[in-house]
C-alpha cells in the first residue's frame, strides 16, 4: 500500500487552545472485567487524536463513553466542557459521531438524510438547506441528492456520515474505525476531509487499525488491555521505542497484551 | 453428510446459546396452552341476572328459585320498571332480565298458560343466547313438572338421549384441541421464517446457498433442529391437554405422534416458504403473524361451525392447516379414530407439506438465477 | 417539537419506500376484515340428522317427517342400524342419529308407550345441547298429537308456560353487528403493535440507534416520533373499517361516532406504547416479536369478542383486567348498539386512559440512550 502524505491543509491548521476532552482515571467495569482500566489524558481543541488499539482493549468502550453512550464506572471525564457522568445529554449536543456500523438510513435518500439529522441537532430548515447544499458541493455530490443511500459505493457512503456528523458543527468528532473496508484512494480523500475539518477548529478523535493513518495524527495513544500504555506524537513514540514505523511501536507493545480477539 | 451433519449442529448452538429464546420457545407454549385451556369457555356459571317481577306470585317465585339454584344465574338486581332494566344494561352489568307479567301465575293456574320474558343485552350476542338458552330450559323443565300431576292418558313416547364422545358436555373438548392447533402452527411457522429471513438479512444465507451444497439438504439443515424443537413442544403441548386439562386420549398414541409430525412439518415449510419470499425479517414476521393468527383462529373451525360460512370461504377454510389438524386431533383424542378414517386429513396435510416445501425451494432457486 | 417533526418525516419517508410494509398496513387488514367478517357466524343453521329406522312404519313416518320440517334438522343420511349410523357421529356427518326400535308403532299402539333413541355428538357442546333439546321438542309436540283432545287440555292446563325472548339492540341476532367492530379492533390492534414492536429494535440492529443516540434527541421526542406516523395509519384504518361496516355490513350506529373515535384514539396509544416497549427492551427483532405475540394471541383470544370472559375462572379474569382490547371492544359495542354516552362508558375509558399514560411513559423510561 502506498503511504499516502498529509495534504497541504495540514499546514494551515489553527493552533491548539485549552484541552477539549480530559480524562481522568476513567474505568469501565463489565462485572470482574476491566474493559478501561483508570485512563487519563487530554486532548486540545484542533487536536487530531489518534486512539489505537488492538481489537478487544477497550477503546471503543472508552470511546463510547466520551460520547455519552456508556456509563463510567468511575474515575472523572469532560467532554466539550461537560461532565461524563452527569451531562451526557449535553455532550451530545456538542459532539459528532461516526460508528464502525454505517449509521445513515439506507432507505432514505442523501438528501433526505441530511436533513433528517440536520432537524435532530435542532437546525433551522433554511440553515439545512443552505448546509445541504455545501455539503454536496463539498462531496461532489449534488447529481445525488436523490439518490437512496444504500445505493452509494461504501466509500461515498463513509464520506458522507463523517459529513452528516459535522452538520452541526460540534466542538470534537468521534470516529470509530471509519475507514474499514475502503480502498486507498477513499482513505485519501476522507483524510482530507478530516484535515479540513480539524483545520476548521474541529477536534478530532480517531480509533483506526492503519497504522499509516496514525501517521497522521498529531498524537497518538495505544491502549493494551484496558490501559493506555504509550501516548505522544507519532516521532516521539517511534524514537521511544526506537523503532521507524507504527507498526513495529503497535507490535512491541501489543504482544504482551492478554485481551486481544 | 459431514457437512450436513456440522450445519445441523451449528443451528442447534444458536438456538440453545441464547436463554430468552429458549424459554419463549418452551414457556410461551406451555404458558400460553394452560392459560387458554382453562380460560376459553362457552359455559356459563353464576351470570348476574336482573328480575322485574310484576306478578309477585307463587309461580314466579318458584320460576326464580329454580333459576338461582341452577348454578347458572345469580340474582343481581331487582327491577321495577323496563327503564331500570335498560340501565342496568347500559351500565354493563347485567345481561339478562327475566321479565314476569302482572297475573303470571294465576293466568298458569286458571288459564292454563302464561307468558315470561327473557330480555337479553344482545350487544354481547353470544353470551345473550347461551342465557337465553339456559333460562329457557330451566322454565321448560320447571313447566314440565307442573304439568305432570295430571297424569298422562294415551300414547306416550320416551325419547332416550345418549350422549356420545363428551357425555358430561365439555366446552374444553372443543376448545383445547384448537389451542393446541392454533399454538403449536403459530410458533413453529414464526420461528422458521425468521431464522431463514434473519440470515437473509445477514447475508450468510447467500454464501449457504452459493456454497457446494445442494439446496435441499440447507433448507433441511435448517428445519431439522426446528423441527425436531417443536416436535418437543408439540409433545408437551398434547401432555397438557391430556394431564392438565383433561382431554381424553382414546385412539392410537403413535397415530397421534405421527399426525403432530406431520402438522409441523407443514407449519415449517409454510414458514420456509414465507421466509423465502419475504425481503426482511420484518416483512417475515409481519406477514406470518398476520396471515396465520386471524385466520387460523376464524377460518379453522376452533371457534366458528364451518358449515356457517358462505361457500366461498368454506373452501378456502380448506387451506387453513389448522382446520385439519383439529378434526385429526378430536378424531384420534377424543373419538378413538384410526388412520382408516383419517386418511383424508393426513393426505391434505401431506400434500400441503410437500407443496409449500416445493414453493419454497422453487423461490430460492429463483433467487439464485 | 420540531425535532418530532424531523422524526415522523423520517418514518413517513421510510413507510413510504417499504411497499410490502405500506400493503401491510393500509390494504391487507381491510381485506382481512372483510373476509373474517362473513366468517365469523356462530350460528347454527342446520344440524345434521341420521335416521335408522327399524320399524318402517306410518308412525315412524310421521315421526321422521315431524324432525325433516323442523328448521332446525336437515336429515341427510339414513342408515339401516344403529352401527352404521354411529359412523357418521365418527366422521362428524351427524350432529344427531334418530333410532326407531322395530315394533315402535305396535309399541304405541297396545302398549302405549314407545322408545325411540337419541344419539347425540357431543363433540361440540353447543350444538349437543342444540341437538337434544331441540330433538327431545320435536318428540313432545309428535306425542302431544297423538293423544286424544282431552289429555291435551289437560296437559295445557298446567303445561303451558311460554318463554319470549326479546334481544334488545341486537333484535334480529345479526353476527355481523356484534362481529365486524370486533375484527375491526382486533386486526387495528394487532398490525399497529406488531409494528410498533419491530421498529425500534430493527434500528438497533441496523446500527443506526447509535447514530441517534449520540444526538441531543431527547427520549420523549423519540418515541413520540416513532409512535404518531402508525397511531395516524391506526386510525385510518378504523376509518375506512368504520365505513365498511356502516356501508358493506350495515352496521347500526346508535351512538356518537365522534366520542368513538376520540376513545379509539386514546386506546391506540395502548397497543403503540406496549409494542415500543417491549421494542425498546428487546436485543433482537425476533424476541421482540415473540413477545408480542404472547400478549396479542391473550389479548385477541380472551377480549370478550369470541367467548364470553365473564365466566372465566376468577385467575383468568384477573389476568384479563389487563387486556386493552376487552375495554375497547366492549366500549365500542356499548356506543355503537346501545348509544351509550361518555358518561356511561367512563369507567373503561378511564382505564385505558391509565394504561396508554402507564405504557408510554415505561416506554420513554426503558428506552436508554445510555447503557451500562
Amino acid at each position: 500500500m502506498n503511504k499516502l502524505h498529509p495534504p497541504d491543509v495540514a499546514a494551515s491548521r489553527a493552533a491548539p487552545a485549552g484541552p477539549v476532552i480530559t480524562c481522568e482515571l476513567l474505568t469501565k467495569r463489565f462485572g470482574d472485567f476491566v474493559a478501561v482500566n483508570a485512563i487519563s489524558f487530554e486532548v486540545a481543541a484542533g487536536e487530531i487524536f489518534g486512539f489505537l488499539g488492538a481489537n478487544g482493549a477497550g477503546k471503543t468502550t472508552a470511546m463510547r463513553m466520551l460520547c455519552g453512550l456508556l456509563g463510567p464506572t468511575e474515575g472523572a471525564a469532560t467532554v466539550a466542557g461537560f461532565d461524563v457522568f452527569r451531562q451526557p445529554e449535553l455532550i451530545k449536543q456538542h459532539i459528532g459521531y461516526m460508528s464502525q456500523k454505517f449509521s445513515l438510513y439506507e432507505d432514505l435518500t442523501v438528501g433526505e438524510n441530511i436533513r433528517f439529522y440536520g432537524g435532530v441537532y435542532g437546525l433551522k430548515g433554511a440553515v439545512i438547506r443552505e448546509k445541504t447544499t455545501a455539503l454536496l458541493q463539498r462531496l461532489g455530490l449534488e447529481a445525488e441528492r436523490n439518490t437512496l443511500v444504500g445505493s452509494l459505493p461504501l466509500g461515498w457512503k463513509q464520506k458522507l456520515a463523517f459529513s452528516v456528523a459535522l452538520l452541526h458543527e460540534p466542538a470534537v468528532i468521534f470516529l470509530d474505525e471509519p475507514t474499514g473496508g475502503v480502498d486507498p484512494i477513499t482513505r485519501r480523500q476522507f483524510w482530507d476531509l478530516i484535515y479540513e475539518a480539524a483545520a476548521a477548529g474541529t477536534t478530532i478523535f480517531i480509533t483506526t487499525h492503519y497504522m499509516d493513518e496514525a501517521e497522521y495524527c498529531d498524537r497518538v495513544s495505544i491502549m493494551v488491555d484496558g490501559k493506555i500504555e504509550a501516548l505522544a506524537s507519532p516521532a516521539g513514540l517511534k524514537r521511544q521505542f526506537g523503532v521507524a514505523t507504527m507498526d513495529e511501536v503497535f507490535l512491541h507493545l501489543a504482544r504482551g497484551a492478554k485481551n486481544t480477539e | 453428510m459431514k457437512a450436513f451433519l456440522m450445519f445441523v449442529r451449528k443451528e442447534f448452538f444458536h438456538i440453545f446459546r441464547d436463554p430468552r429464546t429458549l424459554l419463549i420457545l418452551f414457556g410461551m407454549p406451555v404458558a400460553l396452552v394452560t392459560l387458554f385451556g382453562f380460560a376459553l369457555t362457552n359455559e356459563i356459571k353464576n351470570a348476574d341476572v336482573a328480575v322485574l317481577d310484576f306478578d309477585k306470585g307463587a309461580h314466579a317465585r318458584q320460576v326464580q328459585n329454580r333459576l338461582f339454584s341452577s348454578g347458572y344465574f345469580g340474582l343481581r338486581d331487582y327491577a321495577t320498571t323496563y327503564p331500570d332494566v335498560a340501565a342496568a344494561f347500559r351500565q354493563g352489568h347485567v345481561k339478562l332480565a327475566v321479565v314476569f307479567p302482572v297475573g303470571f301465575s294465576a293466568d298458569l293456574d286458571h288459564l292454563g298458560h302464561a307468558q315470561v320474558q327473557l330480555v337479553a343485552d344482545a350487544s354481547d350476542q353470544n353470551t345473550a343466547i347461551s342465557l337465553v338458552g339456559y333460562a329457557t330450559s330451566i322454565i321448560r323443565a320447571y313447566a314440565q313438572e307442573q304439568a305432570r300431576p295430571t297424569g298422562p292418558a294415551g300414547p306416550r313416547v320416551e325419547a332416550v338421549a345418549r350422549l356420545y364422545f363428551n357425555p358430561e358436555m365439555k366446552a374444553a373438548y372443543t376448545f383445547v384441541p384448537g389451542t393446541m392447533a392454533l399454538i403449536l402452527l403459530l410458533v413453529s411457522a414464526m420461528l422458521t421464517s425468521i431464522t431463514i429471513a434473519r440470515e437473509k438479512e445477514t447475508g450468510t444465507m447467500e454464501v449457504l446457498l452459493v456454497s457446494p451444497m445442494r439446496q435441499l439438504p440447507i433448507i433441511i439443515g435448517k428445519i431439522l433442529p426446528y423441527f425436531l424443537l417443536s416436535f418437543l413442544n408439540g409433545l408437551v403441548i398434547l401432555g397438557l391437554g391430556v394431564w392438565a386439562l383433561h382431554i381424553p386420549q382414546r385412539g392410537s398414541l403413535g397415530l397421534l405422534i405421527g399426525e403432530t409430525l406431520l402438522y409441523i412439518f407443514v407449519a415449517l415449510a409454510l414458514g420456509v416458504l414465507i421466509s423465502t419470499r419475504a425481503a426482511s425479517q420484518q416483512t417475515a414476521m409481519l406477514i406470518s403473524m398476520l396471515s396465520l393468527l386471524l385466520p387460523t383462529l376464524i377460518l379453522s373451525g376452533f371457534l366458528f361451525p364451518i358449515a356457517s360460512m358462505p361457500v366461498p370461504l368454506q373452501f378456502l377454510s380448506n387451506i387453513i392447516p389448522a382446520r385439519h389438524y383439529i378434526v385429526v386431533l378430536k378424531g384420534i383424542m377424543i373419538k378413538g379414530l384410526s388412520l382408516r378414517e383419517l386418511w383424508r386429513e393426513t393426505l391434505t396435510l401431506a400434500g400441503m407439506g410437500t407443496a409449500l416445501l416445493l414453493l419454497a425451494l422453487a423461490s430460492l432457486k429463483n433467487r439464485l438465477a | 417539537m420540531r425535532i418530532v417533526w424531523f422524526l415522523i418525516e423520517k418514518e413517513v419517508r421510510q413507510l413510504r419506500r417499504n411497499r410490502t410494509l405500506l400493503a401491510l398496513l393500509l390494504v391487507a387488514p381491510l381485506i382481512q376484515l372483510v373476509l373474517l367478517s362473513f366468517a365469523a357466524n356462530y350460528e347454527i343453521e342446520n344440524l345434521t340428522l341420521t335416521v335408522v329406522d327399524q320399524d318402517h312404519s306410518p308412525a315412524a313416518r310421521r315421526l321422521i317427517d315431524k324432525f325433516q320440517y323442523t328448521p332446525y334438522f336437515q336429515l341427510t343420511r339414513v342408515r339401516p342400524s344403529s352401527a352404521a349410523a354411529e359412523q357418521d357421529l365418527l366422521a362428524d356427518h351427524a350432529d344427531l342419529v334418530l333410532v326407531i326400535p322395530p315394533r315402535f308403532e305396535r309399541d304405541l299402539v297396545h302398549g302405549g308407550a314407545a322408545r325411540v333413541q337419541l344419539l347425540v355428538n357431543g363433540l361440540d357442546n353447543v350444538k349437543a345441547g342444540l341437538a337434544s333439546s331441540y330433538a327431545a321438542g320435536v318428540v313432545q309436540a309428535y306425542q302431544d298429537e297423538l293423544r286424544p283432545a282431552t289429555v291435551q287440555a289437560a296437559v295445557a292446563v298446567r303445561g303451558g308456560l311460554e318463554v319470549v325472548p326479546a334481544y334488545w339492540y341486537n333484535p334480529r341476532l345479526n353476527y355481523k353487528t356484534f362481529m365486524v367492530p370486533g375484527i375491526l379492533v382486533e386486526i387495528i390492534s394487532l398490525i399497529v403493535m406488531m409494528v410498533a414492536t419491530l421498529n425500534i429494535v430493527r434500528e438497533k440492529e441496523i446500527g443506526t440507534i447509535e447514530q441517534l443516540n449520540v444526538t441531543p434527541i431527547r427520549k420523549w421526542q423519540f418515541i413520540l416520533g416513532k409512535l404518531l406516523p402508525f397511531w395516524v395509519a391506526g386510525l385510518y384504518q378504523f376509518s375506512i373499517g368504520l365505513l365498511l361496516a356502516r356501508f358493506l355490513f350495515h352496521v347500526p350506529m346508535v351512538g356518537s361516532v365522534p366520542l368513538l373515535y376520540g376513545i379509539m384514539s386514546v386506546y391506540l396509544l395502548v397497543p403503540l406504547g406496549l409494542g415500543l416497549l417491549i421494542s425498546s427492551v428487546s436485543n433482537t427483532q425476533q424476541q421482540a416479536l415473540f413477545v408480542a405475540f404472547f400478549f396479542l394471541i391473550i389479548f385477541v383470544l380472551l377480549c370478550g369478542l369470541f367467548t364470553p370472559t365473564e365466566y372465566m375462572p376468577a385467575w383468568a379474569r384477573a389476568l384479563d383486567a389487563i387486556n386493552p382490547l376487552l375495554y375497547i371492544i366492549d366500549i365500542g359495542r356499548r356506543i355503537l348498539l346501545k348509544g351509550s354516552t361518555l358518561r356511561d362508558v367512563l369507567r373503561p375509558v378511564l382505564i385505558l386512559l391509565g394504561m396508554a399514560g402507564a405504557v408510554n411513559t415505561l416506554a420513554v423510561w426503558r428506552y436508554r440512550k445510555t447503557s451500562g
